[in-house]
């Protein structure tokens, strides 16, 4: 489950990466990084969050998307 | 008038603020930070470390016992801190020390977690040490926390424990230059570039510093509120907790594998004539024995054999070195020793410590963190003058102004050390001689006691400083 969410993760980043870099967020990054490193709490955060989610606060300077409630 | 000096230093939080008064250091709180500090030292792991050593004895005073003048701040209230025998920084500390202290902090994260506090920031700069104890000071950093949050200092303990951990441990890079040149830290993404393709695959890269270093880089231009989506999405400390107990075994199985260095094994390789040493600790036993001493510096202090026996008469001694590996050596053996009053520093006398940061009043330069009144530099003089290319009166002059007696140790031209490092150098030290070391020493201390070694190559002398009118 870990593993597997951890080249998910690095499959996202990859794609994110060309984006522009600007001013840097002092922990927005980090803060996501946690739930990796979470171990099972971490995962149960990423799971209710929803892949497409947490994907997308990778991705979030590209897709400007609405607010959406976690998926319960 | 107020005697109330505030620490320049302490400014990032403004919950609270460092300032001295009467040779004593306190910490004013503001309302929130007195809350904090009740919560704080109501719990049961507050007082376990601060009775094991790992969090500074505070106390509260009474406001009224603060002669505060009406330009001061309006504290909400007023702890006193223990004062340590001399502060020092993470670009002074040797790997073994940072690991050390990072893996206190970590301690301290996972046990405030257990009882609903958290901790704000995990600056290195929050630790000191009591001898070779690391020791947090920062008591305004823990604050109760409500669930949901992350882990707020997660991405500063990486810059200024983690990474600079690392880089040394993977790729024998010394932190304490970075250290030095950054009060933040190391960023990830220049700890990323410094690491190796290999290495990504050693523990802590992939997720800790690559992962870390692009999600910082891809969500640099978001419009979400990421610390409410996780707080929604029910982020708690048992996420925190399992990060934090990871990194520490992570850090704790850190090995840094130096290649030689050059002093570590100096004394062992037979630099001395075994009865020089003996006269030599002879000399220093006997400067040391003559009085009592509050706090005496060792510069050059290789493995801290001197240090040794000056701090059997010291309250404290700092012991300074150049050398990583013989900090760090000195640094393990006080450790298991449980010596409590020897502070072992990486320090470059050529190129000390200065003043860095805000207004470049944030760190203080070495000599401005307490006067030694005895100075010990053995051995040392010929690394200054010929490898250092520091003029002979210039040091002397250095050493005057410490504003301590001095054991001071001349290496004369007919030493093989000195031979050595002439080797290689075209000889414009005409300097570096023993009537100009003399006449220098003498217009500026008393010499109390002369002593040629053994050898015949090496003079020992004690010294005490001349008053001037300005001192």
């Amino acid at each position: 489950m870990k593993n597997a969410s951890l080249l998910l993760v690095l499959y996202f980043v990859w794609v994110s990466e060309t984006q522009v870099d600007a001013y840097l967020d002092p922990g927005s990054g980090s803060m996501l990084v946690q739930l990796l490193l979470g171990g099972v709490a971490g995962a149960a955060v990423i799971m209710k969050l929803g892949w497409e989610r947490f994907r997308d606060m990778f991705r979030s300077s590209k897709t400007k998307e609405p607010e959406t409630k976690p998926h319960e | 008038m107020s005697d109330i000096a505030l620490e320049p230093g302490s400014f990032r939080d403004r919950t609270a603020r460092v300032f001295y008064h009467d040779g004593k250091i306190f910490r004013g709180l503001n309302d929130t930070a007195l809350k904090e500090w009740q919560a704080l030292s109501a719990t049961g792991f507050y007082s376990r470390f601060t009775t094991s050593g790992g969090i500074i004895p505070t106390e509260q005073r009474a406001l009224s016992s603060i002669p505060f003048s009406p330009s001061d701040p309006p504290w909400a209230a007023v702890l006193e801190h223990e004062k340590l025998p001399f502060v020092s920084y993470p670009y002074e500390w040797s790997f073994e020390m940072l690991r050390d202290a990072a893996l206190l902090q970590l301690d301290l994260v996972i046990a405030a977690l257990e009882e609903g506090i958290g901790l704000k920031d995990a600056s290195a700069y929050n630790l000191q040490w009591k001898g070779a104890s690391p020791v947090f000071v920062d008591v305004a950093s823990f604050y109760k926390r409500t669930e949901g949050e992350p882990w707020v200092g997660y991405r500063q303990f990486c810059q200024m424990f983690l990474y600079p951990l690392l880089v040394q441990a993977y790729r024998d890079v010394p932190f304490q230059p970075w250290m030095r040149g950054n009060i933040d830290g190391m960023d990830a993404e220049v700890c990323l570039n410094m690491l190796s393709g290999r290495d990504y695959l050693r523990g802590g890269v992939l997720a800790h510093v690559y992962l870390q270093a692009k999600a910082q880089k891809a969500y640099n231009s978001t419009t979400r509120d990421v610390r409410a989506d996780l707080s929604k999405a029910g982020f708690d400390k048992r996420i925190i907790k399992a990060n934090a107990v990871r990194l520490r075994a992570l850090i704790a199985g850190l090995e840094w594998k130096p290649k030689q260095s050059t002093w570590s094994d100096y004394l062992k390789c037979g630099h001395y004539d075994a009865s020089d040493a003996a006269q030599k600790r002879d000399f220093v036993g006997d400067v040391a024995a003559s009085r009592a001493w509050n706090l005496a510096w060792d510069i050059g202090c290789n493995v801290g054999v001197f240090s040794r026996i000056i701090a059997q008469r010291a309250t404290s001694v700092v012991a300074m070195d150049l050398d990583y590996q013989a900090i760090d050596k000195l640094y393990l053996a006080l450790k298991a020793e449980g010596v409590t009053n020897i502070l072992p520093l990486i320090l470059n006398v050529t190129d000390p410590s200065p003043n860095l940061g805000w207004r470049n009043l944030e760190r203080k330069r070495i000599t401005e963190r307490g006067q030694p009144d005895l100075v010990l530099a053995l051995a040392l003089i010929h690394h200054v003058v010929i490898g250092g290319n520091i003029p002979m009166a210039e040091f002397v002059q250095w050493l005057r102004d410490l504003g301590g007696e001095l054991v001071i140790e001349f290496v004369t031209r007919q030493d093989p050390m000195v031979v050595t490092l002439l080797r290689n150098k075209d000889d414009h030290y005409a300097d570096y001689d023993e009537q100009v070391f003399e006449r220098e020493l003498a217009s500026r201390f008393t010499i109390a006691k002369r002593q040629p070694l053994g050898s015949g190559t090496r003079i020992m002398y004690h010294a005490r400083p001349i008053s001037t009118s300005a001192s």
